[in-house]
């Protein structure tokens, strides 16, 4: 197993208990950041396909293991979301610091709109429409922020572990 | 005599606390960091005696709990929040080696605050009455209207829908679990306390905006309630 595979499998399995165990605790307005799903479009975005989808699939099982929504949403969502980090870095999306300096917000907004309506139309292919409730808009709202404020930070911090360059 | 060696003394005194001061320099800045750490332990104590003081209030009113009646309940911790935006729960310490099982209540702060939705043997997850997928049998007034309240998500207030027009319900009416046949919870829980109503002209029913009777958001402790319905 290359380093590189090592290091994003290490990586995710922290990824996945800080948002379990920190970021549950540390809510904005009442909303949890969804650090999950902003990771999983960052390996999609520096990784290839298979690598890429297989770690959202293992992140996305074990969060939903711990969460009670029904089961499969988020690794819905995380699949997705490395699927489109795949095709937006064969595009050449995935070097933020060379990029213009609006680009990683502007993608981060987007990671989390997306995200977010992601789960939801998955929650209504499984008949959960409960989950379209009045917070969704501060879910998509803190999110956003958030993503728009982490993105570069955590892509930075993939390359670092996955390459071990700072 | 006197104003002279008042003169003296006002002179040579602080001369002479200068003097001891350069001397005795070192012991005082000692003196003085084992005074700031004194204080600091101090006010960790105070924390401290703060928070056990809060613990056993909450511990104390689960003990006085007049609605759960002579049903055995287990005191419970509450151990973790909601994992995700879109469903509101909590996890408590206690689980199926402690008999608790699925759709059992859990009270406390007031109120009832959940039904236990899973179980592990040594932890439970509780789906809060604010939880979108929530919906508890509540009854009020003298002739015990019985209709449904329903959650609206974490953060939101919850909604009872479909009150009968002939019913009457006031605000700030306790809204409590009707035990009803079929029902998962024991009667006379309070549930909520009616904050608006909203009536449209002409309408058979009406509907009513209330909230949790119990604290949902300072809770550190639980009581779940050992009751099945009668099969």
């Amino acid at each position: 197993m290359s380093r590189h595979s090592v290091g994003l499998i290490l990586a995710s399995l922290v990824v996945v208990a800080v948002q379990l165990d920190v970021l549950t605790r540390f809510r904005i307005a009442g909303v949890v950041v969804m650090l999950i799903w902003l990771w999983c479009f960052i390996v999609g975005l520096l990784s290839d396909l298979v690598p890429s989808l297989l770690v959202a699939a293992s992140v996305g099982v074990l969060f939903d293991m711990h969460a009670a929504t029904p089961f499969g949403l988020d690794v819905a969502v995380c699949l997705v979301c490395a699927y489109v980090g795949v095709r937006l870095g064969r595009e050449g999306l995935g070097d933020l610091a060379g990029s213009a300096p609006w680009l990683s917000p502007l993608l981060g907004i987007a990671v989390a709109v997306g995200a977010t309506l992601t789960f939801l139309l998955s929650g209504t292919v499984v008949a959960d429409l409960s989950l379209w409730s009045n917070s969704v808009g501060s879910v998509i709202f803190v999110n956003a922020v958030a993503f728009a404020v982490l993105l570069r930070v955590a892509t930075w911090g993939l390359r670092a572990v996955t390459e071990g360059r700072r | 005599m006197k104003p002279f060696s008042w003169t003296v003394n006002a002179i040579a005194t602080p001369i002479g606390h200068v003097f001891a001061g350069v001397v005795n320099y070192s012991s005082v800045v000692h003196q003085n960091q084992e005074l700031e750490t004194e204080v600091g332990a101090l006010r960790t104590q105070a924390g401290e005696n703060a928070a056990a003081a809060q613990t056993l209030a909450q511990l104390e009113t689960l003990l006085h709990l007049p609605f759960v009646g002579t049903a055995p309940t287990v005191v419970a911790q509450v151990v973790g929040g909601a994992t995700t935006n879109f469903a509101a729960t909590m996890t408590i310490d206690k689980g199926a080696a402690n008999g608790v099982m699925n759709g059992m209540a859990v009270v406390g702060n007031g109120g009832l605050i959940g039904s236990v939705i899973q179980t592990t043997p040594h932890n439970a997850v509780v789906r809060l009455i604010t939880d979108a997928n929530s919906a508890v049998v509540v009854t009020f007034g003298a002739q015990s209207v019985t209709t449904l309240l329903s959650g609206r998500g974490a953060n939101n207030a919850l909604t009872v829908s479909n009150i009968p027009v002939t019913a009457s319900l006031k605000v700030g009416e306790t809204l409590v679990t009707s035990g009803a046949a079929g029902s998962e919870l024991p009667s006379d829980i309070p549930v909520a306390t009616v904050k608006s109503l909203a009536i449209a002209p002409g309408a058979t029913s009406y509907s009513a905006t209330v909230t949790p009777a119990a604290n949902l958001s300072q809770t550190s402790y639980v009581d779940v309630v050992l009751w099945e319905p009668a099969a």
